[in-house]
């Protein structure tokens, strides 16, 4: 049993298949990556890049921007 | 490899107008060709009475001097995804989710009262999911143009039937490339419209802050009609704040146009790298600014992208997994899975790189130019046995792979065309042209130039018969 059985279980009512199982294993090792230390995220961070809104706090929190597509 | 001839919307619409034809003798042909396919058929229904209620309708009209609007008497046919008044809608997922409807998706409305014939429903992705065109429950259509090739999706029938001379143009959608890959793998022309620049009413959502309604067509000048005809503000959907596609035709030699030559690109085929650099050339002789550019953050969005897109998913889909697993393809189950590894504030992050993603790309690539030219697939269109992978370990770079090229513009909801620029015999070459937010017009103008540059496609026999 791994962390991701139960919210499977609960995705699809039932006990996941192997094949089910791995991909969501398989997309847990994905997140560090192309998410927490995402190389765009990195970077803003590091220059506090301030057109696009990156902001680091006091205490090292992050204030990030949200999408929105240009207005036409 | 060789190709069926392609229809036009303008020879469509002169046929009916000049009198050649009748819309009904039209519609009648066009639906005998159809019923005369041997097998892997892009439709998954003919609404032949419809079809032929709505020509006799139009006929009428015609000769009440009713005015023919830019699509009068046009047979065309769209991704079973569509609401249609009275007809089911079936996803290309098991039976058991099809769906009469009782109202008509907005582009259909749209559609109409240009004057189409709507023939029926395209096959498609099991809920728009996949970008192979391979589909559990109903196969994949034949590609028309590269036998044992993929057709591309998830607008897998939109490809194919617009290939294969069935109809001048059809609608599907696009979320992650599903319109610009089956253009490229059926060498036909699919545009992706600006994010909300077309109204979403009565189309199937899948992630609805990237899901698009574009065409694919057989021309530029189709594929622009036909979106003009579509895009604009409707009330009912407050996502979609964009202006109807105008008439403005900027002249393409003005235009600036990037290309990638960094780290982005790799993994293009030699004719592809070749394809691209004539393309520069050829552009440079017409007096445009050609500029290269890297393009190598474009790969740090596909998993934000995957992450939003299954996300996303899955809360459309979460009471119907809950109950009917079961009727769900091995592939889609395990993409949905996916989403149970992703956290809330995963999503949020994934949001929020994207920003930083489009401030980049404004602040440092359409400062410089207007326009970019890539591919939308690295060669020619795959082989389908290679990437049917069902739900096994090569899906995600299956997926990732396919779409790596056509992620970006979804991602941060660009503009984006497929255009078949090179005739192989492993399949066509496509290029894509992606500009900033509400500039289809600047994609479109660049998009016919180039059209113009290169070789029509080779003709060839039709496809075989039924017995």
């Amino acid at each position: 049993m791994t962390a991701y059985h139960a919210p499977l279980a609960a995705l699809f009512g039932r006990v996941p298949s192997e094949e089910e199982h791995a991909a969501a294993v398989a997309q847990a090792s994905r997140l560090d990556a192309g998410i927490f230390a995402n190389p765009l995220l990195l970077d803003a961070l590091a220059c506090e890049d301030v057109p696009s809104g990156v902001k680091v706090l006091p205490q090292g929190l992050v204030d990030l921007p949200r999408f929105e597509v240009p207005k036409p | 490899m060789t190709a069926a001839p392609l229809r036009s919307i303008a020879s469509d619409r002169a046929a009916v107008l000049s009198g050649e034809t009748s819309v009904v003798a039209q519609t009648e042909e066009r639906i005998d060709q159809i019923r005369a396919r041997a097998t892997l058929s892009p439709f998954t229904k003919l609404e032949i009475a419809a079809a032929l209620d709505r020509a006799a309708q139009l006929d009428r009209a015609h000769a009440e001097g009713a005015p023919a609007g830019p699509l009068f008497g046009v047979p065309l046919a769209h991704k079973d995804m569509f609401d249609r008044e009275g007809q089911s809608v079936g996803f290309g997922a098991h039976r058991s989710a099809q769906q009469a409807r009782d109202t008509t998706a907005a582009v259909l409305e749209r559609l109409d009262a240009a004057g189409q014939v709507d023939l029926g429903r395209l096959a498609m992705s099991e809920f728009a999911m996949g970008p192979t065109g391979h589909n559990h429950h109903i196969g994949m259509p034949a590609n028309p143009l590269v036998p044992g090739a993929v057709t591309g999706g998830s607008s897998s029938g939109s490809g194919a039937a617009v290939a294969e001379g069935l109809v001048a143009a059809a609608l599907g959608s696009d979320t992650g490339g599903s319109i610009r890959l089956p253009a490229a793998c059926c060498g036909v022309v699919g545009f992706k419209p600006t994010q909300g620049r077309v109204p979403l009413i009565g189309a199937m959502p899948l992630s609805p802050s990237q899901d698009c309604v574009g065409p694919l067509a057989s021309c530029v000048a189709d594929a622009r009609l036909v979106l003009a005809c579509i895009s604009g503000a409707d009330g009912r959907d407050s996502s979609c704040i964009g202006p109807a596609l105008s008439g403005d035709a900027p002249d393409p030699r003005g235009l600036r146009v990037g290309f990638d030559r960094g780290n982005f690109m790799s993994g293009a085929t030699a004719e592809m790298a070749t394809l691209l650099e004539d393309t520069a050339q050829a552009l440079l002789r017409d007096g445009n600014a050609v500029s290269t550019l890297d393009l190598a953050f474009f790969d740090a969005l596909s998993e934000p992208a995957n992450v939003v897109a299954m996300s996303d998913a899955v809360a459309v889909h979460a009471d119907r997994l809950k109950v009917k697993s079961e009727t769900y393809g091995p592939q889609l189950r395990a993409r949905l899975a996916q989403a149970a590894a992703i956290p809330a504030h995963a999503y949020i992050r994934a949001q929020q790189i994207r920003q930083i993603a489009l401030t980049r790309l404004l602040d440092t690539v359409f400062d410089r130019v207007d326009l970019l030219v890539l591919p939308t697939l690295m060669g020619p269109p795959p082989a389908d046995p290679a990437t049917n992978v069902g739900g096994g370990s090569g899906l995600n770079d299956v997926i990732a792979g396919m779409t790596r090229l056509t992620r970006p513009a979804s991602f941060l909801g660009l503009p984006a065309l497929s255009l078949p620029a090179v005739w192989t015999d492993a399949g066509p070459l496509s290029l894509q042209i992606v500009a900033r937010h509400w500039q289809e017009a600047q994609v479109a103008a660049l998009a016919e130039r180039l059209e113009s540059i290169f070789a029509a496609r080779p003709q060839t026999q039709p496809m075989a018969a039924a017995e």
